[in-house]
């Protein structure tokens, strides 16, 4: 409707310009029909036509200030709706600014916690690829540490030790004797017998697989006793792999002296008993003594540390918790 | 700092942060014996805020030593989880939980656990062979810690040398090491006589206030009471209530009014 008047009122202020004539084409069929009352428009006189226009004028005025007002309405709504837009887009930036803000907030909570809690990123899920790795460098035991760990407690275990060692001592005495024999045997230039040889080979090897066998026994007989020991190493931060290398190394130590030991006196033994039998010259034996000594001494370590493969793996698999029992 | 503590100890207050250093979610622990299961734990749920004297108590039986073992990581829960400085227990591998057994926590137990073939300063310095410390710093530190617990004198002796308190001085002495967020003691009086126990609980009390170290300590002493800030009563499995410092001094008030 507001548009139809704006139409028919093309530019309101050309009014007085436009003929009487003019002016009625431009009049609805309803205003046409009230101005002329019956009459045809022929009948009217241009300056009647006029007055009767200008009576109806007071109508036509009316009727544009309703355009007006209506157009004034119109404009307000629509001011109206403008501004509800624009509130709501304030009340949506406020939101995006809030939403923003406790994201930051939380960022800054997050980030604020990373650096409180080191463990974080150091350790677990979230901790990177390179410090979870580094982790495993963190936690040590180097090898001279515990060979000195070891060494102690070996010295201070000495009765319980040797017991164990017992085994692999006598074996490697008699390996040592029988050996000692041969090379004094060698430096008076007399002949073994061939049979004595192979029945002693045969004694030697048994007698160092029973001695292995009993120091399996005695390891596993001591891990048994020391689960809380064991266990409370792990609560240390022991690994598995640190409690494996102590019982190993301990085995070495213990089989290394039982070598050392075992060689001495079996050799020492029959040195006096051939050098009454035989004739020969201590300097022809001494080469051979040594390299005897070696031999038992390099037996003695990997034999005890094969004994101990077995008790160590055990005791590796002893859990942190063992530390509170109080009972096997 | 050294002001704020000086005020927080006079009010009688504990040092202690916004921040858990151990929170459990519905923590459960079943054993199996045989055909028959033993619910050790039966769901606790437990924060546990920096710098906090915690008592574990309950009747024997009642699951401490399991809780023990399950904020410790000596044992693996059934169920539900375990945060340390909120990281989940359960994610970590083999390297990690002995990094963090060896840097985080300090066990304290009630047989003292020392290892016996070591002198005491030995003892102490073991934690820190492990965390990789150069030989020196090592000596130094452990010679502190001594000093710390009051056995300066004894650097040399083997555990069979001391006697029982003083066992439990170097066991504390060797759980503080690497400097860790966490005491965690099972039954630490447990072995000792009264006036022993009492040295004992207020050392752990004083280390606690000074260096700001989280104890948690399951025991029967009442004696505990006293140190505590909050009191975590076990039973069946369950947390029976937790009782806070302002709540046991009003039931002492209570109970010397009847
Ligand atoms: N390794 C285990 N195997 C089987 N059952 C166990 C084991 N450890 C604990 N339990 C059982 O779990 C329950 C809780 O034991 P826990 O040692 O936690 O009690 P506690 O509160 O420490 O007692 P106490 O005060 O006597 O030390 C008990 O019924 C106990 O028998
Ligand atoms: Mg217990």
């Amino acid at each position: 409707m507001a548009d139809d008047k704006t139409m028919a009122v093309p530019g309101g202020g050309d009014d007085h310009e436009l003929t009487a004539r003019e002016q009625f084409e431009l009049l609805t069929d309803e205003q046409k029909a009230e101005l002329l009352g019956g009459e045809t428009l022929g009948e009217i006189s241009e300056a009647d036509l006029l007055s009767r226009l200008s009576h109806l004028d007071s109508g036509d005025v009316l009727d544009e200030e309703d355009v007006k007002a209506g157009l004034h309405n119109e404009l307000q709504a629509q001011l109206r709706v403008i501004d509800q837009l624009s509130d709501q887009r304030e009340e949506a930036s406020l939101n995006i600014a809030k939403v923003l803000d406790s994201a930051a907030v939380n960022l800054d909570f997050l980030m604020r916690e990373q650096v409180k809690d080191p463990t974080r990123t150091i350790i677990g899920p979230d901790a990177s690829a390179e410090s979870r790795a580094s982790i495993r460098e963190k936690i040590s035991l180097p090898t001279k540490t515990a060979l000195k760990m070891c060494w102690k407690s070996v010295l201070i275990r000495l009765g319980r030790v040797a017991i164990t060692a017992s085994g692999i001592f006598l074996g490697i005495a008699f390996f040592s004797s029988v050996r000692m024999t041969a090379i004094s045997l060698q430096a008076a230039g007399e002949v073994a017998g061939q049979e004595d040889a192979a029945r002693n080979v045969w004694l030697i090897v048994m007698a160092l697989m029973v001695s292995v066998v009993g120091i399996c026994n005695s390891m596993l007989m001591a891990v048994t006793e020391r689960f809380q020991e064991i266990g409370t190493m792990k609560c240390l931060g022991a690994l598995d792999s640190f409690i494996v290398k102590l019982f190993l190394i301990e085995s070495a130590i213990l089989g290394g002296l039982a070598g050392v030991f075992g060689s001495l006196i079996g050799m020492g033994l029959m040195l006096i008993v051939n050098k009454m039998k035989y004739t020969f010259a201590l300097s022809a034996v001494l080469p051979g003594m040594a390299e005897t000594a070696l031999i038992s001494f390099l037996l003695g370590v990997i034999l005890s540390v094969m004994a101990a493969i077995l008790p160590a793996r055990q005791a590796a698999r002893m859990p942190a918790a063992a530390a509170l029992r109080t009972t096997v | 700092m050294a002001d704020s503590q000086a005020t927080t100890a006079a009010k009688g207050d504990h040092i202690r942060s916004d921040e858990y250093v151990v929170r459990t979610k519905d923590l459960k622990k079943h054993y199996k014996m045989g055909d028959e299961t033993i619910e050790a734990l039966k769901g606790v749920t437990l924060d546990i805020f920096r710098g906090e004297y915690i008592s574990l108590m309950g009747p024997s039986g009642s699951g401490k030593s399991t809780l023990f073992n399950m904020i410790g990581g000596l044992d693996k829960p059934t169920e539900g989880t375990v945060f340390i400085d909120e990281v989940d227990m359960a994610q970590l591998d083999a390297y990690e939980l002995a990094w963090l057994r060896c840097r985080k926590i300090g066990y304290i137990f009630q047989t003292f656990n020392l290892i016996p073939v070591m002198t005491a300063l030995e003892n102490i310095t073991l934690p820190m062979v492990f965390a990789g410390m150069d030989y020196d710093s090592m000596m130094a530190r452990g010679r502190e810690l001594l000093e710390t617990v009051g056995l300066g004198h004894r650097l040399h002796n083997k555990p069979g040398e001391l006697s029982g308190g003083q066992q439990q001085r170097v066991a504390i002495a060797r759980a503080l090491a690497n400097s860790p967020s966490i005491i965690l003691a099972d039954e630490p009086t447990g072995n000792l006589d009264l006036k022993t126990g009492k040295e004992i609980i207020e050392l752990l009390r004083r280390l606690n206030k000074e260096s700001g170290v989280t104890v948690i300590s399951a025991t029967h002493d009442l004696k505990m009471v006293d140190v505590s800030d909050r009191i975590i009563w076990i039973r069946d499995g369950l947390i029976d209530r937790i009782q806070s410092r302002s709540e046991m001094e009003e039931d002492m008030g209570e109970g010397h009014g009847h």
